[in-house]
Order: C-alpha cells, then sequence, then structure tokens
C-alpha cells in the first residue's frame, strides 16, 4: 500500500508542551481524521509537516519525498486549508484567483469558477465582508482548484453550517473516490470524522493515543454502564478508562462483545468516536 | 512569484490609492507655491508617501494569515522575499513618477533655474524612502506588526539620521556639515539604495527561521 504521508518519531519541544514521538501514516486513497482536545498537539503536527515549524526530531515524508528537502513541485500536489481565510481580507474570489493562477502550474480556472458556483461563493465580493462559513468554503475552493493529491486541512469545518459542512464532506469522498487522493483533516468535531475518515488518529497531551480504522473503533469499542459493586467486580485489564458520573461508572472497553460474554449482567453499549475522545481525556485509568 | 506580487498589490490597493491622492494633491500645491525650499521638500514627500505601504503590506499579511499560508505555496522562501521587495521597489518607483510631475511642472515654470532644488528632493526623497523600508521591513518581520506605528516612526528617524550622519562624515569634502550639499544627497541615496538591497538579505533570513504556530 502506498503512502501519502508518512510520519516518523516527531518530536518538537516547546517549554510549556512536546510533541511526543508521534508516528503515523496515510494510506493513498483515505482520509484520515486527526483528533484531540484543544490545544493536544493537532495543530503542531499538522504544521510540523507543512514545515512552518522546524521539528527537533523524527521524519516526515509527503508523497514519497521527505520534507526536509521539500521542493516546489511536491508543495503543487499540496492543497492546505487552515481554519478562517487564509487570504488578503481586500481580495475577491477572482482577484484570488489572479493570484493563484499565476503560482499553481495546474490551478484549473473552470473547476475553481465551479466551486464558486457549487459553494456560493459570491465571486466578486471582498473577503473581508464574507462570513467565517464563507471564508471557509473560499478556501476549501482554492484548494480543490488545483488539483492536490494530497489535501490538509486544519480545523477546516469549523464555523460551517451543518448543511455546508455536509456538503463539504461529501466532496471530501469523492476527491478520495479514485484511491489517489489522501487527506489528513484534523478536527474536533468528531460527529465529521465518524462521516466521512478512514482512520482516526487520536492525539492528547502531545502523544498519539490511538491510531485505528474508525470501523474497527466504532465496532470493537464499547461503554459499559454500571454501579460501583459491578465496577469493582470488573477486571481492570478490561478497562481502557473509566469515569464516575452521579451513581454511575462509565467504563470505556476495547472489545465490546467479549466484555458482553465475560459480563453478562452489564450494560454495554456501542460508543461514538467523540465519547471514546471523552474518557481518554477526562476519565482515568488503570 | 507574479501571483506573489500580484497579492501585495491587491493587498495594499486602497492604501496606495490614497498615496497617489495624496500625492497628486502635493503636485498640485506645488504649481502654487514658487519656493524652491518648498518644492523640494514636496517632491521628497511625494517620493517617500507609497513607502508607508510596507507595513500595511505586512500587517494585511499577519491579519489574513497569508504570510503562513503562503509557505505552503510552491514557491521557495527567498522568492517570497524577492516578491516583497520588488514590490517595495515598485511603491518607490510610484513616487518618484509622481514626484515627476512636480519636478516638470517647476523646470516648465522656472527652467533650470531650481535644478538644484528638484535635484535635492529626489536625493532626499530616495533616502527616507529606500532607507525607511530597508530598515522598516525586518524589524516588522523581527519583532511583529503590532507595533507597527513605532517601527516606521523609527525608521524614518534612522534615514534622516542618516543623512545628517553622512553630513558629518564627509566635512572634509564638503567643507562643512552640510546636509543640503549634492556629494551628500548622491552618497545618502546611495547608502540608502545599499541598505534597501541589503535589507532583503537581511529580511530572507529572518524569514527562514520563523516560526508559524
Amino acid at each position: 500500500m502506498s503512502m501519502a504521508l508518512t510520519i516518523t518519531g516527531l518530536t518538537k519541544k516547546y517549554s510549556n508542551f512536546m510533541l511526543d514521538n508521534i508516528s503515523f501514516s496515510i494510506p493513498s486513497g483515505s482520509i484520515v481524521g486527526l483528533i484531540g482536545e484543544n490545544g493536544a498537539g493537532k495543530s503542531t503536527t499538522v504544521n510540523s509537516i507543512l514545515g512552518l515549524i522546524k521539528k527537533d526530531s523524527g521524519s516526515i515524508t509527503i508523497l514519497g519525498h521527505d520534507t526536509d528537502d521539500f521542493d516546489c513541485a511536491v508543495k503543487e500536489k499540496v492543497g492546505v486549508v487552515f481554519d478562517g481565510s487564509n487570504f488578503s481580507e481586500e481580495l475577491t474570489p477572482i482577484k484570488l484567483s489572479k493570484v493563484l493562477r499565476d503560482i499553481y502550474s495546474s490551478w484549473d480556472q473552470s473547476y475553481y469558477n465551479s466551486l464558486l458556483n457549487q459553494l456560493d461563493i459570491p465571486a466578486a465580493k471582498k473577503i473581508k465582508t464574507f462570513s467565517k462559513g464563507m471564508k471557509m468554503k473560499l478556501s476549501i475552493a482554492a484548494a480543490f482548484a488545483h488539483h492536490p493529491h494530497l489535501l490538509i486541512l486544519d480545523e477546516a469545518t469549523s464555523g460551517l453550517d451543518p448543511v455546508v459542512r455536509d456538503d463539504i464532506l461529501d466532496m471530501f469522498l469523492e476527491f478520495v473516490q479514485d484511491e489517489e487522493h489522501s487527506i489528513l483533516v484534523s478536527s474536533h468535531i468528531t460527529s465529521d470524522l465518524e462521516k466521512v475518515a478512514d482512520y482516526i488518529v487520536f492525539i492528547h497531551a502531545g502523544k498519539i493515543i490511538f491510531c485505528s480504522p474508525k470501523d474497527e473503533l466504532l465496532e470493537h469499542y464499547g461503554m459499559m454502564k454500571c454501579g460501583a459493586a459491578q465496577f469493582d467486580a470488573v477486571e481492570k485489564n478490561d478497562i481502557v478508562a473509566y469515569r464516575r458520573q452521579d451513581y454511575e461508572w462509565q467504563i470505556l472497553v476495547a472489545d465490546r462483545e467479549k466484555a458482553a460474554k465475560k459480563y453478562p449482567k452489564a450494560m454495554i453499549t456501542a460508543v461514538t468516536i467523540d465519547e471514546i475522545m471523552l474518557l481518554y481525556v477526562k476519565g482515568e485509568k488503570e | 512569484m507574479k501571483g506573489l506580487i500580484r497579492n501585495n498589490f491587491y493587498s495594499m490597493e486602497n492604501n496606495i490609492k490614497i498615496s497617489f491622492v495624496i500625492a497628486l494633491f502635493l503636485a498640485v500645491v506645488s504649481f502654487f507655491v514658487k519656493q524652491e525650499g518648498f518644492i523640494q521638500m514636496i517632491i521628497a514627500m511625494q517620493l517617500s508617501i507609497f513607502i508607508v505601504n510596507v507595513g500595511t503590506s505586512l500587517h494585511a499579511d499577519v491579519v489574513s494569515k497569508w504570510n503562513k499560508f503562503e509557505l505552503t505555496l510552491p514557491v521557495k522562501s527567498n522568492d517570497i522575499m524577492k516578491a516583497k521587495y520588488i514590490s517595495f521597489a515598485v511603491l518607490i518607483l510610484l513616487g518618484i513618477i509622481m514626484g515627476s510631475i512636480t519636478a516638470v511642472y517647476a523646470y516648465a515654470a522656472n527652467g533650470f533655474s531650481n535644478a538644484r532644488s528638484i535635484c535635492y528632493g529626489y536625493e532626499f526623497g530616495l533616502t527616507l524612502s529606500a532607507a525607511m523600508a530597508g530598515i522598516m521591513y525586518p524589524l516588522m518581520l523581527k519583532i511583529g506588526t503590532e507595533k507597527n506605528e513605532i517601527i516606521m516612526i523609527v525608521s524614518a528617524i534612522a534615514a534622516v539620521g542618516l543623512r545628517a550622519l553622512l553630513s558629518a562624515v564627509l566635512t572634509p569634502l564638503t567643507g562643512e556639515m552640510n546636509m543640503q550639499h549634492p556629494l551628500v544627497g548622491i552618497v545618502s541615496a546611495i547608502v540608502a539604495a545599499v541598505i534597501f538591497i541589503g535589507s532583503y538579505f537581511v529580511s530572507v533570513k529572518i524569514y527562514r527561521h520563523k516560526e508559524f504556530s
């Protein structure tokens, strides 16, 4: 399987935070969701990938090229969307296209125009008059319009209404259809990732907690809800994380089928990515 | 690089228009003012009025996070800086063009009688604009654009100080400390141009070591 992005042992130290030995890959044709609470290290990871901050150690390979000697030809194949608008507020989408078509040799003006229509972006209005959602849509249109092979989005769906978000998620799914394009999307809106991601990378306090196929997570992980007596009876090895809410104990288990057989009296339900993240971050570990 | 230059001018567009209006107003004022001292100051102001947009340019980049985004574009970091300095050079050129309106009118009205005054205006304007841009941009790149106005004032003072310093240094050749001496004017303009060019290399170095979180 070819990899669009491979990160190995990425480390970056700050005085109050450390990105600690991060490793994960994005197989071609897949969407990888990078999740974690605010300050977990998602943006630091994305910024390291893009060379916006200098890593202390580790290696990053994009489309087979080491980012230490990242050339323009590789950058041409990477589309980037940050949270908010990335363009001068004085520009209009028309002027923006005049800027970007001189920069990207693969710029597709007719595709850009069709994206502006599809996403209802006014072409002649100044960006400073746009809402946050509109700015995000423009950034996404600009990223798509040069036909990147790898799309990197940092909190790109935040600020969008559910309808537009859904349209954009559909665009992401369409983008990876041919198995040659890939997406890394960092987000704290895990419901979006549940819809589109193939893999979930969960980062917490600068460390990777897990990097797993999304379907595997949703199929296998489970939430056991029980009282104090039952909690005491649960083997500590079966507990990934737990937390107490009033008189109820919530236990995250890695294999809900196995747990259901082992603890037939306990109520074990399927979990969402949000619940997994929440229990890892706010719960206690055995 | 063409796209980067285009972006620089789009983001400064409104301010450049204001600079044009001011420079044009100064040109009209020069039609009615006959004193040589005023003519030279008007030309100097017209030459340097556009360069104040250097701060606007960087501030617009920071506010929109374009300065972070442009590093992800398929362009070299050297080219990003080159595009900036080419844009600044064009701003100086716009100032020269606007100053020339005043100069041409002054020549048409009075012939070569005030040629020295016109030359002084050009020398002073070029010194001010090239040195200001050369000092201002790397400082803003390093410190940030929050102290935009202070950096601009400091750069302007430094540019004037440069001329005063050179007039002192050149005293053995000019006979006295005279800021209006032709030699001081020419040397100041040359030194300012060197500062502007040197500033590009300093900015490239600062930019390469800059981190965007």
